[in-house]
């Protein structure tokens, strides 16, 4: 009993100081800062109430990311239910003028990988943002080592091609720079 | 991406390298083959400025507004079972106290008010069941603290999504709440008013609450100051 409470208490402490880096991959997926802030929220609450059917402590993180995935996708199937004044954007991105490039560049990056698959966004913001090896990405996401390194392959094209796209577009038409807000 | 006519090393495996997959062994290898092959070098070069970019793209997102300490969640049985477990101890420590209440009046006042449950209910879903649900566990609570004669104070803070269900519309959450707050003077309900600013200026709508309900400015600031105060805190 008091080895399994220190255990959860460790766990928990792991879990808060990645906080941060879960709340970066939270907002890649949804755009959305409160949104961002109740789904990490929500997983981890989960998380809490649900340590002891993790079975190896060093996959916390990448167990976390599965249930947050599901905490999302739960999110999006209610969505589609119901679109109704909940859904109200507060999203963050609302004065471009006032941004130098440095931070266009982010916002066009992050409108990149907001417009790719699910598939892919998920793999890539996980290597990237989360730093995790193939191994946990293929535990957090339930797919082959192979998968993983296939999919990551295919994501990074994709987002090349993206940023590519968008690079050209602002080059032809420079004035789009102050346009390209969602 | 294309193939080199010197060296051909797979997209998988330069995307290996870079994110640190493969043994030393092999990533020595690949480093030699760079330094010969301008082209291999160009691909690693691409696929890590495009790996720094995405990491970097989210240093600037406007920053988490939740406390750093997490708060934890169990659930509606558990929590429920806990709070129970919570009064009983403080029955235990109330039934503990009467003892010494009789020898000192003023230790009897201060022991009485630390057997005060204070109770703070996070409303963030839009969920009309969840929030049905909740409220069925709030009386319940609320029954269990009055048939033991313990003082418990229940404040229901709404915010973000959580606010919709305060509204008329909302009409069998609506008669719920004005039925209890009749019945119950320790239970009050509280919205964020940022959330309704935001959203008359975001979506133009002009949200009605029912008026058991009073405003406060911020909900989330509520939520961290009730915390820091010792509010037992519950995600409804």
């Amino acid at each position: 009993m008091f080895k399994s409470r220190l255990r959860n208490q460790k766990l928990t402490r792991e879990l808060c100081a990645h906080r941060n880096r879960f709340y970066k991959l939270a907002y890649s997926w949804t755009g959305d800062a409160m949104l961002a802030d109740d789904l990490v929220q929500d997983a981890m609450q989960k998380a809490f109430v649900s340590f002891s059917s993790l079975k190896d402590d060093t996959k916390l993180n990448a167990w976390t990311c599965r249930i947050m995935l599901n905490c999302y996708r739960d999110w999006l199937r209610r969505q589609k239910e119901t679109q109704d004044i909940d859904d109200y954007d507060f999203a963050d991105e609302a004065d471009p003028g006032q941004h130098l490039s440095a931070q266009d560049t982010s916002r066009m990056v992050r409108q990149c990988i907001a417009r790719m698959s699910e598939k892919h966004r998920n793999v890539i913001t996980l290597v990237d943002l989360m730093e995790f090896s193939y191994e946990e990405v293929s535990h957090a996401l339930d797919i082959p080592i192979g998968t993983v390194m296939s999919r990551l392959c295919r994501a990074r094209i994709k987002l090349k091609q993206l940023v590519e796209k968008q690079n050209t577009d602002l080059t032809i038409h420079p004035s789009r720079t102050l346009r390209s807000v969602k | 991406m294309e193939k080199s006519s010197e060296h051909y090393i797979s997209d998988e495996l330069l995307n290996s390298y870079i994110d640190r997959q493969i043994t030393s062994a092999e990533r020595q290898e690949i480093l030699d083959l760079i330094k010969q092959d301008k082209h291999l070098a160009g691909r690693v070069c691409a696929l890590q400025n495009l790996k720094e970019m995405t990491r970097l793209s989210y240093d600037d997102i406007p920053a988490s507004r939740l406390p750093e300490t997490v708060i934890e969640k169990s659930p509606v049985l558990p929590r429920l079972a806990a709070v129970l477990a919570i009064f009983s101890l403080g029955l235990l420590m109330g039934l503990g106290s009467m003892h010494i209440s009789q020898h000192n009046h003023n230790a009897s006042n201060l022991v009485q008010q630390d057997t005060l449950t204070k109770v703070l209910v996070h409303l963030t879903s839009s969920d009309t069941d969840d929030g049905l649900n909740t409220l069925s566990n709030l009386e319940q609570m609320l029954e269990a603290y009055e048939s033991k004669q313990e003082p418990v104070h229940i404040e229901v803070i709404a915010n973000g999504n959580g606010i919709r269900l305060l509204s008329p519309q909302e009409y069998r959450i609506a008669e719920r709440i004005h039925y209890l707050t009749q019945k119950y003077d320790n239970l009050n309900f509280a919205a964020c008013k940022n959330t309704l600013d935001q959203l008359r200026m975001t979506r133009g709508i002009d949200l009605k609450l029912i008026p058991e309900v009073k405003l406060i400015d911020s909900g989330v600031v509520e939520v961290i100051k009730r915390q820091r105060e010792g509010w037992t805190y519950i995600r409804g």
